[in-house]
């Protein structure tokens, strides 16, 4: 059965970026525009890791991985950070907020996301 | 894809933005091969990028090297940086201080306090961390 | 599986829509802040704005648009600046922010073009918004929190310069544990709940209520449809003819009733079958017997064949009745269906008039700017929606209305004041939708039009006589201004260039099937009012028998039908005319305007007849009649755009298709009126201006050859000789030339060109004697304001930018200037 990725990002040209390079991988992949639908879509389907975009409009990114780390259904879903904030503060509150990789949203991102997914075992 | 195979050794300069962002990859991709753990990867990336940037934005050009050391007491993916113009050593004065701090936070090592003219700073992240899931 | 440039060609097409909102929603936001600096929600609106950059720059970046990510993220760290309250937005720093905004647009259009893109251009609107950003004060106000930004606020402290760091102590180098520098959220769950409950208006049922589709999807359902209605058409004309069948029947039901006495006769006349009768003398008689008996056979077979064929028929008919009943109903279902789904259809193309209105508050601020005016823009909707093509094609018009009122109605502020008007003018943009059409009006508060000086121009360029234009009322002097070629030639205008353009947009709006109006009052403003139709797919259509052939026309491009007596035809320099109402209409022939062969019975029949049909086409002063061969009567049609390659075809403006299958072309009735009166003038009994004999000869210069092919190719279809250059100084040879050999009657230039580029070779031809009076039209990719007024600088006739090409108008404005 393919693995599933839930990707949370409100920026529609990087989500399909990043779902047409997973697909192609053969993954299923499913987005969530707001991190309320992150968090409802996570708890309902469980896939198998989360790519969350942490400049979510209304959200904290942080705060709604910590949620997910916290959370006894989706706490042992990986959550890989994407984020233009690539401050050394920010890898760290991510990593503090529970996130397994810290990826910074640049010219490499979708690579590095691939590469961190294969290391996951999702790939 | 198959991981590259890459050179035990890695030197770059770093001029410009665009040059800090292929450091950073550089970085991370060198820790992705020698093994090192997601966490560890983006840790030490998100500290060499932090330090990288702070350079520039003082006004200089740097260079790093990046490399697997056997130390004692254990091997070691470091990251050394060079600068002509002994910014390591200014780093005590420069406005950057805190960033440099910061980044120097996420590594295992560091020899930032004991930092004097003529000495690059390094930065280390020792191997063996953690586990890989696989 | 996707190939790399497969998956960058759809992530491309999303950033182009993407873009465009964000684009759209940055400008609107930094109208409002720099129209309203003490706004209440002054900091939402700030980051608000940041993050429309933000995504701009993070779309660009997954799209592989460096270049545009580029020009995102120092627009974004202008605004980060401006957040922080170390940035005011002043018109110097909204200004070049607008430019970029437009330049990723443009950018976005090169790249969509297939053409190369450079930040070349750009490098100096780069500096200058990294200049913004340097030049920076540090954080003054309280106000200038980082809201959003970061969590680890309370941490951090701007240094501001010259504070020594010296006491700053230093971390261990070997880590100990994380420390955790959040601001304390006591219960995260809470902090969760809390923001969830804030922004959750949209419940989790509201995700998948819309869905985005792709306007290619709309447009083939849209042709369905219309293939859908040609079917309804044919099964209703099915059912009918089923029903005329069963007329047949009833015919023969009463030829059968007819019948039936003389049947009853011949059935009551059958011989009894006699025994045989062995007599000599009778054997005669048997045979006579004999031979009756036979006839008698034949009768009978004969009523007997009659009596089944009359069961048969009454079978048949039972059948067809039933046949004809089932086929009606469907055909009954059909069109319902069709007629709800075409509605339906037609509603998911119609956008709200808000998205054509809002993006103009930006264009006319630039407008007003340049001509130095204050202006306010007023919009009233009235909730109106409209097809998008319909908008589309309204945008251009309102841009050059707009235009027209920056440029002619509005006066300075000066001037204002001394008349007791308010120093900022204000323009008025209304729309209202009754039942199918819309009306917009726009008008302004400004000095209306001067009757007298467009009498005196009227006159002066041979348009009317003296007495003509005496006679002539206000309200039909201001209509003189659609006409081409009447333009207020003294001023060369920044931004309109030497003509009006009037008549530019009143061909537009006749080809949409609408009206433009106008009312003036002088000292108090000019008001025009625009009536289309809001949906351009289906309209009432007359059929034309034009020779042999069949066309069809847009019923609201005719104004009459009239029929025309022989004699009445005269003729006035060299064309045919008529006199209506005492004035003198040029009067042709479509089917010699179509090139349409006669047969030579039509030929003989229309040689006969001292009376034709004739339509009245066209509106105020440039009317026509138009002989045809017949009227075939009205639908209402589906009406097809041309597909490429046939986008652009004389005289015609699309196709349709009626109930046979027939492909009917539809008539263009603007291209047919300027074909018709041929040289771009009002017929007038009494001014000299006579017609080239020649047509008239263009050259065109650009250093590509693909742009040099295809505007001679489009050039030479409209009817006009071209001349090829590929820069200016090859350009300014040919011309030398041409003058000693009939001349050149205008030129198009590129901008961009090795050697001489256009903006000096207009110069140059400005200069020269011989060549001063040359229409010169410049082409070109560039689009910014400087670019324009550099080219009107150099003395341009007009400027057209690729980006924006339409056949029509490139067409229209050529004419216009020839």
């Amino acid at each position: 059965m393919n693995r599933h990725v839930l990707i949370v990002e409100d920026s529609r040209t990087q989500a399909m970026r990043l779902q047409l390079e997973l697909q192609r991988c053969g993954l299923h992949v499913s987005i969530a525009t707001t991190g309320t639908q992150g968090m409802a879509t996570a708890q309902t389907t469980l896939p198998d890791v989360i790519i969350l975009d942490v400049d979510l409009p209304e959200l904290d990114g942080y705060t709604l991985c910590r949620t997910l780390k916290v959370n006894p259904t989706t706490a042992h879903i990986p959550i890989v950070m994407l984020t233009h904030r690539d401050e050394a503060r920010d890898t760290r509150s991510g990593l503090e907020a529970g996130a397994d990789d810290y990826i910074p949203k640049d010219i490499f991102a979708e690579q590095n996301v691939l590469e961190s997914l294969r290391l996951l075992g999702i790939l | 894809m198959q991981p590259l195979s890459l050179p035990q050794y890695q030197h770059l300069h770093v001029h410009t933005e665009h040059d800090v962002i292929s450091l950073r990859q550089a970085v991370r991709q060198m820790a992705r091969s020698v093994g090192l753990g997601l966490p560890e990867q983006a840790r030490i990336t998100a500290a060499i990028s932090e330090i990288a940037r702070a350079l520039l934005l003082d006004g200089g050009t740097s260079r790093f090297i990046i490399q697997v050391v056997d130390q004692d007491p254990r091997p070691a993916l470091e990251v050394v940086c060079v600068s002509p113009h002994a910014h390591a050593h200014e780093a005590h004065t420069s406005q950057n201080l805190h960033a440099l701090s910061e980044a120097c936070a996420l590594v295992d090592e560091t020899n930032l306090t004991t930092l004097h003219e003529g000495v690059p700073l390094i930065l280390r992240m020792w191997l063996g961390h953690g586990s890989r899931k696989r | 599986m996707l190939t790399d440039a497969e998956i960058m060609a759809q992530v491309f097409a999303a950033f182009q829509e993407e873009q465009a909102e964000h684009r759209q929603a940055a400008g609107a936001l930094l109208l409002e802040l720099e129209r309203n600096p003490q706004h209440p929600q002054r900091q939402q609106l700030l980051d608000q704005l940041f993050r429309e950059a933000h995504s701009l720059k993070g779309g660009a970046r997954a799209a592989g648009q460096m270049e545009i990510e580029q020009l995102a993220h120092r627009i974004e760290d202008v605004f980060s600046a401006v957040r922080q309250g170390q940035v005011h937005l002043t018109p110097d720093v909204c200004d070049p922010i607008y430019a970029a905004l437009d330049d990723i647009g443009t950018i976005i259009g090169q790249v969509v073009a297939g053409q190369p893109v450079s930040l070349d251009p750009y490098e100096p609107l780069l500096a200058r918004l990294s200049a913004i950003v340097e030049s920076a004060t540090p954080a003054g106000p309280p106000d200038a929190q980082r809201s959003g930004d970061t969590m680890a606020a309370a941490d951090i402290h701007d240094q501001p310069a010259g504070v020594a760091p010296s006491d700053r102590p230093v971390p261990t180098p070997v880590l100990p544990p994380i420390v955790d520098h959040a601001p304390h959220t006591p219960d995260t769950n809470e902090m969760l709940e809390r923001s969830l409950s804030l922004h959750s208006d949209t419940p989790a049922s509201d995700i998948h209520t819309t869905v985005r589709l792709s306007t290619t999807i709309l447009d083939n359902l849209l042709n369905e449809v219309g293939e859908l209605m040609t079917c309804t058409i044919r099964a209703r004309q099915h059912a009918r003819d089923l029903h005329a069948l069963t007329e047949l029947s009833t015919r023969w039901r009463q030829i059968w009733r007819k019948a039936q006495p003389a049947l009853k006769r011949l059935q009551s006349r059958r011989p009894t079958l006699q025994p045989t009768i062995h007599h000599l003398q009778q054997r005669t008689l048997e045979r006579e017997h004999q031979a009756q008996a036979i006839a008698d056979q034949n009768t009978v077979v004969l009523l007997d064949t009659l009596l089944q064929f009359n069961t048969l028929m009454i079978e048949i008919d039972s059948r067809l009745n039933i046949q004809a009943r089932l086929s009606s109903e469907d055909h009954a279902r059909l069109a319902a269906v069709t007629d709800r789904m075409h509605d339906q259809v037609r509603r998911t193309r119609m956008l709200p008039l808000t998205t054509l209105l809002t993006p103009l508050h930006l264009q006319l601020r630039e407008m007003a700017r340049a001509a130095s005016k204050d202006i306010r823009l007023e919009l009233d909707d009235g909730g109106a929606e409209a097809d998008r093509q319909v908008l589309e094609r309204l945008h251009e018009v309102l841009l050059h209305l707009l235009r027209n009122a920056v440029d002619h109605g509005v006066e300075p502020p000066e001037v204002r004041v001394a008349c007791g008007k308010p120093a900022t003018s204000c323009i008025k943009l209304c729309a209202a939708v009754s039942g199918d059409h819309l009306t917009l009006r726009l008008a302004d508060d400004g000095a209306g039009l001067d009757t007298d000086a467009i009498r005196h121009r009227a006159i002066q360029n041979g348009l009317l006589s003296e007495t003509d234009a005496a006679r002539m009322s206000e309200a039909e002097l201001h209509d003189l201004i659609f006409l081409p070629g009447f333009s207020t030639r003294q001023t060369v205008n920044k931004l309109s260039g030497r003509g009006v353009g009037l008549d530019i947009v009143r061909s537009q709006i006749e080809r949409m099937n609408g009206r433009i109006a106008l009312q003036s009052i002088p000292g108090i403003g000019t008001t025009f009012t625009i009536h289309v139709p809001i949906s351009l797919t289906s309209s009432h259509e007359l059929l034309l028998r034009v020779g042999a052939a069949t066309y069809a026309l847009p019923v609201e491009a005719v104004q009459r039908i009239i029929q025309v007596e022989a004699q009445a035809i005269q003729v006035l320099e060299g064309y045919a005319a008529l006199i209506i109402e005492q004035r003198p209409m040029t009067l042709v022939s479509l089917a010699e305007l179509l090139g349409e062969k006669r047969s030579s019975s039509e030929q003989h029949h229309n040689a006969g007849q001292t009376q034709r049909l004739a339509l009245i086409l066209g509106s105020g002063e440039r009317q026509i009649a138009c002989l045809v061969d017949g009227v075939l009567g009205e639908q209402e049609l589906v009406v097809h755009r041309l597909p490429p390659p046939l986008q652009q075809v004389r005289l015609i403006a699309g196709a349709t298709l009626l109930a046979d299958g027939r492909v009917v072309p539809i008539l263009d009735v603007v291209d047919i009126v300027r074909a018709a009166i041929g040289t771009y003038r009002t017929v007038s009994l009494t001014t000299e201006a006579t017609a080239p004999e020649r047509p008239a000869h263009i050259l065109v210069v650009d250093d590509s050859i693909t742009t040099r092919t295809l505007e001679k190719n489009i050039l030479e279809a409209a009817g006009y000789t071209v001349s090829l250059a590929t820069d200016g100084v090859e350009a300014l040879d040919i011309l030398r030339r041409l003058t000693n050999n009939g001349g050149c009657d205008l030129l198009l230039s590129d901008i961009d060109m090795p050697r001489m580029n256009g903006f000096d070779l207009t110069m140059h031809i400005r200069a020269d004697n011989e060549l001063r009076h040359l229409p010169v039209v410049l082409v070109t990719s560039l689009d910014t304001p400087a670019d324009r007024e550099r080219g009107i600088a150099a003395g341009a006739d007009a400027y057209i930018v690729k980006r924006l090409f339409d056949q029509h108008m490139f067409l229209d404005t050529i004419a216009q200037l020839i």
